[in-house]
């Protein structure tokens, strides 16, 4: 007995592939699959919670269809390791003794082309960094810095090609507080940290994920060893507010 | 004495025609904007992108392979103008001095726009959100130098204008002299008539 099954067992070892035929009537065959109903897209539908992981993400896809809407940065790889964007950011300002920490980074592809475009890709692009700031003098407060900048495209078959110019973008601020009336000392001022940010010449290659039904799709930006894995921004922007007035 | 003879020499030389033209290097701060209808002053240049501002400049940097341009404002922070805030917020671009043909000009290849912005979120913070934007325009600068004037450059923009420049008094913006220059606080709102508090 035992022999038997040693036997049958080396058979099925051999051929691991057995595939069984099932033949398809013809008339079957002739029916056009009903496919699934169009679902409009929710640029801010969140396509699931990001999770904090100490393990390299997978990074798979293809070159989007159409590129568009905002996205958020969710987490970040590099060197093997994915962690969650912003804890990686509080963790360099912690290390640096920084008064203020990046809390968010957008990239905004615009709006949705019509339904009948295909291969849409965004003349410009913009990238916006928020950080937290706590700073003596200024209080806490939030702060927004964000630019627009015309982008070229390269198609590629296993990816898409983004390519963000070189340029420099810099804000700062001071408070001042106007002296009593008559008296002309030099009015009480505080400094903010300057904020700046500094990009080369940078090619982004670009995979997107099988997008959920009505969801944007996951995106991952890649860079040498650096992975951006961006999800569709959440609409609680901390301007939002701001923005409005 | 010596230095004196030579001005005089140098004065009565013509002007190489063959020189290349002379290159805009440098911090510069706008002066007036000629457009078709006139000139106008820079404060009420910058202002108009910043209605709600009192104090405003712009400076072009003209750098190694680059121009930098940045928007300096105060603004009132509360409504009793007794706090202001100083916000400066610039975007720097790669750019080309071109003087091939004889006449000098810098030539941007990437339009940038940037907006700056901040939100108090604890009390003791800015009370007023702060919104500060700068742009530069991809295209050919032309540039003239001028003698004999407040300004000692003229660029003319990609859309047509043309930017007198002068020299800066300050590198960085002095907020506080424009803050000692700022229009005193509105007057407190008069009372209606029947409401509490009103004279009879």
């Amino acid at each position: 007995m035992t022999v038997l099954l040693s036997l049958i067992g080396a058979a099925w070892a051999e051929s691991p592939e057995l595939i069984i035929a099932v033949p398809v009537p013809e008339e079957e065959e002739a029916k056009p699959r009903p496919g699934p109903a169009p679902v409009p897209i929710n640029p801010t539908k969140r396509v699931r919670q990001s999770v904090a992981r100490d393990v390299e993400r997978t990074v798979s896809g293809t070159p989007p269809d159409n590129l568009f809407g905002r996205y958020t940065v969710v987490e970040f790889t590099e060197g093997g390791l994915t962690d969650r964007f912003v804890g990686k950011m509080a963790r360099v300002a912690r290390a640096l003794d920084d008064d203020c920490t990046t809390i968010r980074m957008d990239f905004d592809f615009g709006q949705q082309p019509p339904e009948d475009v295909t291969g849409h890709r965004p003349a410009v692009v913009t990238v916006a960094q928020t950080r937290r700031c706590d700073k003596g003098g200024l209080g806490v407060y939030a702060e927004e810095l964000a630019y627009e900048v015309p982008v070229g495209w390269m198609e590629g078959d296993e990816y898409l090609t983004l390519r963000l110019p070189a340029l420099t973008v810099i804000s700062d601020y001071v408070r001042l507080r106007r002296p009593a009336d008559g008296d002309m000392r030099t009015p009480p001022q505080w400094l903010a940290p300057e904020n700046r940010i500094e990009r080369d010449p940078t090619e982004f290659h670009i995979l997107a994920e099988p997008a959920r039904r009505g969801a944007l799709p996951v995106l991952h930006l890649i860079k040498g060893g650096r992975v951006l894995h961006l999800e569709a921004a959440p609409e609680d922007s901390l301007f939002m507010d701001a923005a409005a007035q | 004495m010596h230095a004196a003879i030579m001005s005089l020499l140098l004065a009565g030389c013509p002007a190489d025609p063959d020189a290349p033209p002379e290159k805009l290097v440098g911090l510069w701060e706008l002066h007036q904007v000629e457009t078709s209808q006139g000139e106008i002053d820079s404060l009420a240049v910058v202002l108009a992108d910043f209605p709600s501002c009192v104090w405003g400049r712009r400076t072009f940097l003209f750098g190694d392979g680059m121009l930098r341009v940045q928007n300096d404002v105060l603004c009132p922070s509360a409504v009793n103008h007794d706090e202001f805030y100083g916000c400066e917020v610039a975007v720097e671009v790669p750019a080309v001095w071109d003087d091939t043909d004889g006449s000098g000009k810098w030539v941007v290849s990437t339009r940038v726009s940037a907006t700056a912005r901040t939100k108090g979120l604890e009390a003791g913070s800015l009370d007023v959100p702060t919104t500060c934007t700068v742009a530069v325009a991809a295209g050919t600068y032309p540039v003239a130098s001028v003698r004999g004037y407040e300004w000692r450059w003229e660029i003319q923009a990609p859309d047509g204008q043309v930017y007198r420049l002068r020299d800066p008094p300050n590198d960085n913006p002095d907020f506080v002299a424009a803050l000692r220059g700022a229009p005193p606080p509105p007057p407190p709102p008069m009372p209606e008539e029947g409401e509490e508090g009103a004279e009879p």
